[in-house]
């Protein structure tokens, strides 16, 4: 019995190590997509990974534990970016806003249209975009399904014209 | 545009890709060192400050502009505090326990006391990022590793230091401590890189733990003979108890162990258990067998 749980253990230990190899890369660039920091994106794949470790026997189990370790990834990004944003509120109260000029519509092109888009709005591109539905994309981020599909629909409201007037310029 | 689209997300998501993906290890370690809990209302309490530590001011972040580096200082007398630096056991998810024998597998011991606090030493570029401090001691022992008078090891920030520390370590300058630790990377250089582990095997200096540790580390077979057989078997006893395992004790002296039928390899891995939590290897009067 004992050797038994031993070997079990030894291999869902490799499973783990595995997983680790095989797809950290690509969360940290799909991460890094939405937030728009390598550093930062490392910093929550990390952190998820050894979140992971805790639970990986149940997780292990789950159809796509990598989605798990992206969907705590992403959150923990999210964390971060509203204690940010949280503040820079706090700050601005103190003075006028920075002046800082908007982007120039005819200088974008399709990706730094899709860096111009609100973060909430570029990840559920991103996610669309790896094949997810508005289903895993709501559990990724913790948001009802509707209010993906209407981000959905307001990014790709968003990046239209930018991205017509990219052809043009093109 | 939805090609267009497609495409620059593809490119997005290629430009964060990095290019390598650290060590299995550094997530490991990154688990030993991270805690996720808080001591109970300890990161904020100042009050042990001693007389002889003192929290320089505006010490607010890592850059080296904001080390402040001292004269090393002798050894200040022992400021009655004690104990673990940071967070142990319920406080850190991830704590591997203190004992003995685990203080003997590290590669570096010493008593120091801190003379500066500036940048992390053991911090690699894509390969994990701790929020950590160098800490530079002024060494009163090395009760292993043999390095500097001087030497710089990584700690988790410290409150006492106007850091946000997620271990609820408070030091400052002045503050001595019995440091354990390891090549955060590993490698045969005892001292490469180093990085301090928390969860009681940094603690702050009192005579007592340090004569243990100068023991353990340096005189390791000295210890089983010291230990007091009945206060030994009593404290096993109290383990054990602790483990599950039920415990008989006779009146005439001595105990005897049980589990419940079909448990019994319970009964070896409590011993061995207890025994690691205790330092020890063999019982009092058997050949002593070094713990590290």
């Amino acid at each position: 019995m004992t050797a038994m749980t031993t070997e079990a253990g030894v291999s869902q230990a490799q499973d783990l190590r595995d997983l680790y190899a095989a797809s950290y890369a690509r969360l940290v660039g799909t991460v890094g997509a939405v937030c728009g920091d390598r550093h930062e994106a490392e910093e929550a794949v990390q952190d998820a990974f050894v979140r992971l470790m805790g639970k990986w026997p149940a997780v292990s189990r789950y159809d796509d534990p990598e989605a798990w370790v992206r969907k705590v990834a992403l959150r923990q990004v999210g964390n971060r970016r509203r204690k940010a944003l949280n503040g820079l509120r706090a700050a601005l109260r103190h003075g006028p806003p920075p002046d800082v000029p908007g982007p120039t519509p005819t200088s974008v092109d399709a990706e730094r249209a899709l860096a111009a888009l609100p973060e909430q709005q570029r990840a559920v591109i991103v996610l669309h975009r790896l094949g997810l539905g508005p289903d895993a994309i709501a559990d990724a981020l913790g948001v009802p399904a509707g209010t993906v599909k209407s981000r959905l629909a307001r990014a790709r409201a968003a990046l239209s014209p930018m991205l017509r007037e990219d052809t043009t310029d093109a | 545009m939805r090609d267009d689209l497609n495409r620059a997300v593809d490119a997005r998501i290629d430009a964060y890709r990095p290019e390598a993906t650290p060590p299995y290890e550094a997530i490991e370690a990154r688990r030993r060192h991270r805690g996720r809990g808080r001591l109970a209302g300890g990161a904020a309490a100042l009050a042990g400050i001693a007389a002889t530590a003192f929290v320089v001011p505006g010490l607010g972040g890592t850059g080296p502009e904001r080390s402040e580096q001292l004269a090393p200082v002798a050894a200040p007398a022992w400021d009655g505090r004690s104990g673990p630096l940071a967070a142990t056991g319920d406080g850190v998810s991830d704590c591997t326990g203190y004992t003995l024998a685990g203080l003997g597998e590290r590669t570096f011991a010493f008593d120091g006391t801190v003379t500066a606090i500036g940048d992390d030493v053991s911090n690699r570029p894509g390969m994990g990022q701790l929020s950590l401090a160098g800490v530079t001691f002024s060494v009163n022992e090395w009760f292993r590793g043999d390095g500097p008078d001087s030497f710089t090891v990584d700690l988790p920030r410290s409150a006492a230091a106007g850091f946000e520390s997620d271990y609820g370590a408070s030091y400052g300058i002045g503050t001595r401590l019995l440091v354990a630790g390891e090549p955060r990377w590993g490698g045969d250089a005892a001292l490469d890189q180093p990085i301090a582990w928390i969860c009681g095997f940094t603690r702050y200096y009192d005579p007592e733990t340090a004569q243990v540790w100068r023991q353990a580390l340096t005189d390791p077979g000295s210890l089983v003979p010291k230990l007091d057989t009945q206060a030994y078997l009593a404290r096993m006893d109290d383990c054990a108890e602790g483990k599950g395992i039920m415990v008989r004790r006779l009146p005439g002296g001595g105990s005897q162990w049980g589990v419940p039928p079909g448990q019994g390899d319970a009964l070896p891995k409590a011993r061995a258990a207890c025994q690691a939590e205790l330092g020890v290897t063999a019982e009092p009067g058997a050949p002593a067998s070094p713990t590290g």
